[in-house]
């Protein structure tokens, strides 16, 4: 059988399946009729949309590709334009029950990365939803939070006006968002967050929240470790 | 992004290049209709791909066909005036051609589970979906899919 396996793994490169077609324009023509209700969930849809089908090379209006662009390749996360923020709750941003961070590693089932190698103020982790881990360094005025997650999405709906730009973290890919805008697929409902620096590293994906510019961002990110 | 991985599933289901153009831009459409139902958190492509699969299956049975992917190889590959390509390496012309008959020859949902797992290179979750399985049930499935593939190449072609 494992001859079998292998064979069909090579019968793979060669069998006939046809050429990507493009379905852009058809579904956007569709999409665009307007029977839909509420403007924000349109706006995310579409902008959903164009990621997933992947039209964004095709779009029409330069600054929307341009934006549409900026969020493909990050595994774990996306970024969706909008031109109204979606209904957010005020949910406190920190979650879940305090622990240690050898119980946490346990529960999450991966050694959390550290900010500058350093051990957090505060761990938490929801044991309904164990693939996040939340570390919190400093006092809650001045806060940073570190959230590390394997597998599920984070969605960020962001304003089409608002900084949301592609950026390398020591050569990883990863998004920078400024300014407020909705977070969702975390925990919880959705709520409003700051500025938010998401990356890919070791397999994880990490956002770092905090009041911080970009380029402090950008450098406590390289610290994590 | 996703726009390639639906329109090759969709031709696993229906085996028509234009009806599976037609299923996925459906499940696109369908998908952008339903993302109030999505779960916040969870993986996407499956989700996706479950749609594009039913919407492929519909398609194909309105058209009134039983089955779905005639397993065939690229134009280009075997041509005879062609340079060796890094797959012929892998695979001789002629097991090939008995491999794609045998895979023929099978019932469809053996084939489509193959389909799924080498041709499409979909994880368990997300043939488990496209299929409208379980996921404990695709490795079973697989399994005896494979068996019976096994036993049909074994048969000495009249």
């Amino acid at each position: 059988m494992p001859d079998l396996e292998r064979d069909l793994v090579a019968l793979a490169l060669v069998v006939d399946l046809p050429a990507e077609r493009d379905l852009a324009p058809a579904v956007r023509a569709r999409l665009h009729k307007p029977t839909y209700a509420g403007r924000w969930r349109r706006a995310a849809g579409i902008a959903a949309l164009v990621l997933v089908v992947g039209l964004a090379a095709t779009m029409a209006v330069p600054d929307a590709r341009t934006a549409v662009l900026r969020f493909l390749g990050i595994k774990g996360a996306v970024v969706i334009r909008v031109d109204e923020l979606p209904p957010a709750a005020k949910a406190p941003a920190e979650f879940g029950e305090s622990v240690g961070i050898a119980e946490a590693e346990r529960v999450v089932g991966f050694h959390p990365l550290l900010v500058g190698g350093r051990d957090p103020d505060d761990v938490r982790i929801d044991r309904f939803s164990p693939s996040f881990i939340m570390l919190l360094y400093g006092e809650p005025e001045i806060r940073l939070r570190l959230i590390e997650m394997v597998g599920g999405t984070i969605e960020k709906y962001a304003l089409t006006e608002q900084r949301v730009e592609r950026v390398k973290v020591d050569g990883r890919p990863g998004i920078w968002v400024e300014g407020r805008h909705v977070v969702a697929g975390l925990f919880g409902l959705p709520r409003l967050a700051g500025n938010v620096l998401l990356w890919e590293q070791d397999g994880l994906t990490l956002r770092l929240e905090g009041r911080f510019t970009k380029e402090q961002a950008l450098d406590l990110a390289r610290s994590v470790r | 992004m996703h726009q390639g991985i639906a329109f090759r599933t969709a031709y696993v289901f229906t085996g028509v290049a234009d009806d599976a153009q037609e299923a996925a831009q459906d499940a696109f459409v369908k998908a952008y209709r339903a993302l109030g139902r999505f779960r916040a958190g969870a993986p996407f492509r499956p989700w996706l791909l479950k749609i594009v699969a039913n919407e492929a299956r519909n398609r194909r049975r309105a058209a009134g066909r039983r089955e779905g992917l005639a397993v065939r190889a690229a134009a280009s590959a075997g041509a005879e005036d062609a340079a060796p390509s890094p797959e012929s390496a892998l695979l001789s012309a002629e097991r090939r051609q008995e491999l794609m008959a045998a895979l023929n020859r099978l019932r469809s949902e053996d084939r489509e589970v193959i389909a799924c797992r080498y041709f499409l290179d979909l994880s368990e979750e997300e043939t488990a979906t496209a299929l409208g399985w379980k996921r404990g049930t695709v490795k079973s499935r697989l399994s005896r899919a494979l068996e019976r593939l096994q036993a049909e190449v074994e048969v000495p072609v009249a």
